[in-house]
């Protein structure tokens, strides 16, 4: 078999390898929807409350454009430590791909969050305006204009952050997250398998080129020229 | 302008000031302007002069820092955000950009105002396809905006705004990114909706063209303020201010003329007893042969550098450029000949005889 000849380590943890897929996918997607939902409301929060926007407030746009900034500073890998104990209040325990959950979501959102303003500050402001003179409110406004006629770029900024996610989840490998940063680390780095850190880091690599290409598609179909 | 009886748009008083590098900056300065149901009521002045500003307090786009805004009746600073929104249904506005949802098919933009409605889906695409035969665009309803012409997309924006049956429309510089063809097609589209639904409408401009071709009213701005206004053939054929003159001038090409004469070297040089002049003709005026008199009675050579005639609905307003030559005393006659048949007669210089004797009733 031609896994045993170029992958011999490989081929002899196969079944931890296999399951290192799949703690990285379980982290990567549901990171993703928590850090998703976290980060689209919170970047809608700094669009529609900086100066000029449809609710404005600069104490809640300072707050959280500060906390934003905070929480961008530092670095993943000592944020995995210094979120222990959180992540033992809100999941029970320190080890495993559910722990890494915490930190994950606390490292990506921030940045997701900027994404999503970015993302929506590119509508035409006159755009909006337009909708506030059809009578919208302010639930309308973000329902119907924003998210709709910033979906693309929506889109993109999703791609970018899931794939930023991607890379942190084998940082969290550095825990004992799972995952196959930690088959990478643990295994491939520590044992001098270097056939294991590049199985790990091609699988990723596939996992990287999927979402892209996924997103890229996704896109496209929600421009329309 | 206080004889209206219950205007349809009423502000009173009203001011908006910005704060710009800590100084107060008035961009509408106490503003007072009733416009009355079912007219066509224009604002023109150049960009800074604060009529967007100005029309932005109507649908309290822009919320004024003084004074009364009284739409339909309504006191609308009154009014509580969710009665607000309300309102402003009731108030269209189309703008320069267009401005419609670029993610959203011609229809579904023109069904945008609706979907806050309580109505059914059918009933609420059924009116929006409606709304795009009205503006000629039935064909296009599964396109998307970015594939419109300029004048096709103001007709999507036109449809959306009419979608809650208003009663009034707010155009802010609507035909300003438009060619001169397809500004006409949509002003005549405008009148057309003032006319069949009675729709108010209030546009702002800097083109002379879009007053003269559909309004009944208008008001000129400057600095904040309105400086002169009323009815459109009145103000224009008798401009009190130098700004309405300027427009009045730049409109009938006059503004042009009188530069290429300023320019030509040889216009510049007169010889004795030349002199240019710039007449205008108002009504009756314009209809008397008023220029083969001066040759006939005052023996005066009269050589027509420009002329053109302007038609503001029912008003003609002549504007003729001339050099007259003769002597001293006959020009003077002739001059107050044209005076006495209310010819608005203007000293051009030239380099000679510019300012050397008197011509003592040129106004």
């Amino acid at each position: 078999m031609m896994l045993k000849q170029i992958f011999p380590n490989v081929a002899h943890i196969w079944p931890q390898f296999v399951q290192g897929i799949w703690d990285t996918i379980y982290m990567t997607v549901w990171s993703s929807v928590i850090a998703g939902v976290l980060g689209l409301v919170v970047g809608i929060i700094l669009v529609i409350t900086q100066e000029g926007g449809i609710a404005e407030d600069s104490y809640v746009y300072g707050l959280t454009d500060k906390v934003v900034n905070l929480l961008r500073s530092i670095p993943f890998i000592i944020l995995l430590a210094v979120m222990f104990p959180i992540t033992n209040f809100i999941v029970h325990t320190t080890v495993g791909t559910t722990a890494a959950l915490v930190p994950l979501v606390v490292g990506i959102f921030p940045f997701y969050a900027r994404q999503v303003q970015n993302a929506l500050l590119e509508i035409d402001p006159q755009v909006i305006e337009a909708a506030r003179s059809m009578g919208s409110g302010n639930l309308e406004i973000i329902f119907r204009i924003y998210l709709r006629e910033g979906l693309p770029d929506l889109i993109r900024a999703s791609i970018v952050t899931v794939i930023s996610l991607i890379g942190l989840t084998t940082m969290a490998g550095a825990i004992g997250s799972g995952g196959l940063g930690d088959v990478a680390i643990s295994i491939g780095y520590a044992r001098y398998q270097n056939d294991v850190t590049i199985a790990a880091m091609l699988v990723i690599l596939l996992m990287v080129f999927l979402v892209q290409f996924l997103g890229d598609w996704l896109a496209r179909k929600t421009v329309h020229l | 302008m206080t004889d209206l009886q219950n205007p349809i748009v009423d502000l009173h008083d009203v001011s908006v000031t910005f704060q710009s590098n800590g100084k107060p900056l008035h961009a509408v300065d106490k503003v007072n302007l009733q416009i009355k149901q079912g007219d066509i009521y224009g604002i023109i002045g150049y960009s800074g002069a604060g009529k967007s500003t100005l029309v932005r307090t109507i649908n309290l786009l822009q919320k004024p820092t003084a004074g009364k805004v009284t739409v339909s009746g309504k006191d609308l600073l009154q009014l509580s955000s969710s009665e607000l929104r309300k309102a402003r249904k009731k108030i269209g506005m189309i703008f320069q950009h267009f401005n419609l949802l670029n993610s959203r098919t011609v229809l579904n933009n023109v069904e945008y105002p609706l979907l806050s409605q309580r109505i059914s889906k059918v009933k609420r695409q059924a009116k929006a396809k409606h709304l795009l035969e009205v503006v000629g665009l039935a064909e296009f309803e599964h396109s998307y905006p970015e594939q419109l012409s300029g004048g096709q997309k103001q007709r999507v924006a036109i449809a959306r705004a009419l979608a809650n049956d208003p009663d009034i429309l707010v155009s802010d510089e609507a035909t300003s990114a438009l060619d001169p063809k397809t500004t006409d097609d949509i002003l005549d589209l405008l009148k057309h909706l003032n006319e069949t639904l009675g729709l108010t409408i209030v546009l702002i401009t800097h083109e002379m063209q879009v007053i003269k071709s559909i309004c009944h009213h208008v008001a000129v701005m400057d600095d904040g303020k309105i400086i002169e206004r009323g009815e459109v053939a009145e103000v224009f054929s008798n401009p009190q201010q130098a700004l309405t003159q300027n427009f009045v001038d730049s409109s009938a090409n006059v503004t042009g003329a009188l530069e290429q004469i300023k320019a030509d070297p040889d216009l510049q040089d007169l010889a004795e007893g030349e002199r240019i002049l710039y007449l205008k003709f108002r009504n009756k005026a314009t209809k008397e042969s008023l220029i083969s008199d001066l040759t006939e009675l005052y023996q005066l050579k009269a050589n027509i550098l420009f002329a053109n005639i302007e038609r503001i609905q029912t008003t003609s307003i002549g504007y003729l450029i001339i050099i007259l030559s003769g002597t001293p005393k006959r020009l003077a006659d002739g001059i107050n000949f044209l005076n006495r048949h209310g010819v608005r007669v203007q000293l051009l210089p030239g380099k000679k005889g510019a300012d050397n004797d008197a011509e003592a009733n040129i106004s």
